[in-house]
């Protein structure tokens, strides 16, 4: 979908139009998803009440939308603090490592990407967050620290210290 | 050894496609229930607060009023120029709306 197009289907739902932001939906539900698979470590049915939960709160703000900053980042960062709510009610992972067995969907990949996965599960979410936004879905530093409400400072050190790790992990696994 | 091109290529790879099944549906048919829910609040709470004064209304004054009123209401121009007005600024309305939810 082009800029314009969602421009114009934001203008829409915004004025409450239910149909347009359900093709909204339809566009990004792949993108957040799967932002928050990589967060719950690939849990899908949590992940899926926490995307639904970030799109029924979005719809409800979608009015302070500010003009400024993508609409996907703007719902990443919607996922980001459900995430985290849903985190504290739980507090069932650990705030640094997390060391049990991730409950990765199986699917096909690469075992270089299967590894990553894995690793990736054993990453503080901070640190699966800021790699993940920066590197698969191309926000820029600032963005990611605007999407998951850090200094930018913090969002780098979080990247840096999760590459890292991931890199010791992967080493180690050879 | 794993170099930091290796780990970049591995994490620049977008991340696994996620099938719909039926995700956008249940979530339009939430968005649906909850806003059928506001609404039905809404108009509950508005004939509530409408309906709260009428046990200290005149009614039986305003039944004679509009007895009274009715046959010179019913012959006036102005009131039905007024009426037609209204039907087709609803018409217009309407058409409009249709036509911007079908415009993309």
């Amino acid at each position: 979908m082009d800029e314009r197009a969602e421009e114009t289907l934001l203008l829409r739902a915004r004025r409450g139009d239910a149909e347009a932001f359900g093709r909204l939906v339809r566009e990004h539900q792949s993108t957040l998803r799967g932002f928050l698979r990589r967060l719950t470590r690939g849990d899908a049915a949590l992940s899926d009440d926490l995307a639904q939960e970030a799109f029924l709160e979005a719809w409800r703000k979608i009015g302070q939308k500010r003009e400024e900053g993508s609409f996907p980042g703007w719902l990443c960062s919607i996922a980001w603090s459900r995430f985290l709510m849903h985190r504290r009610r739980r507090t069932e992972e650990p705030l640094e490592n997390a060391n049990d067995a991730p409950s990765l969907e199986p699917e096909p990949a690469s075992a270089a990407k299967l590894d990553l996965e894995k690793a990736m599960a054993r990453l503080a979410p901070a640190e699966r967050a800021a790699l993940t936004l920066c590197f698969a879905l191309g926000y820029s530093h600032g963005e990611a620290a605007q999407i998951l409400d850090m200094p930018l400072g913090t969002v780098k050190s979080h990247v840096l210290r999760g590459r890292e790790r991931l890199i010791s992990m992967l080493e180690a696994k050879r | 050894m794993i170099d930091d091109g290796d780990l970049d290529a591995l994490l620049s790879a977008p991340l696994a496609r996620v099938a719909d099944d039926g995700f956008s549906v249940r979530l339009a048919n939430a968005i649906a229930r909850r806003q059928a829910f506001r609404e039905r609040a809404l108009w509950t709470c508005l004939a509530l607060l409408a309906c709260a004064p009428a046990p200290f209304l005149p009614i039986e004054d305003f039944a004679q009023a509009a007895l009274r009123l009715g046959p010179a209401l019913s012959g006036s121009v102005a009131l039905s120029l007024a009426a037609a007005a209204l039907v087709l600024t609803i018409t217009f309305e309407r058409r409009y709306r249709d036509w911007d939810a079908t415009a993309l």
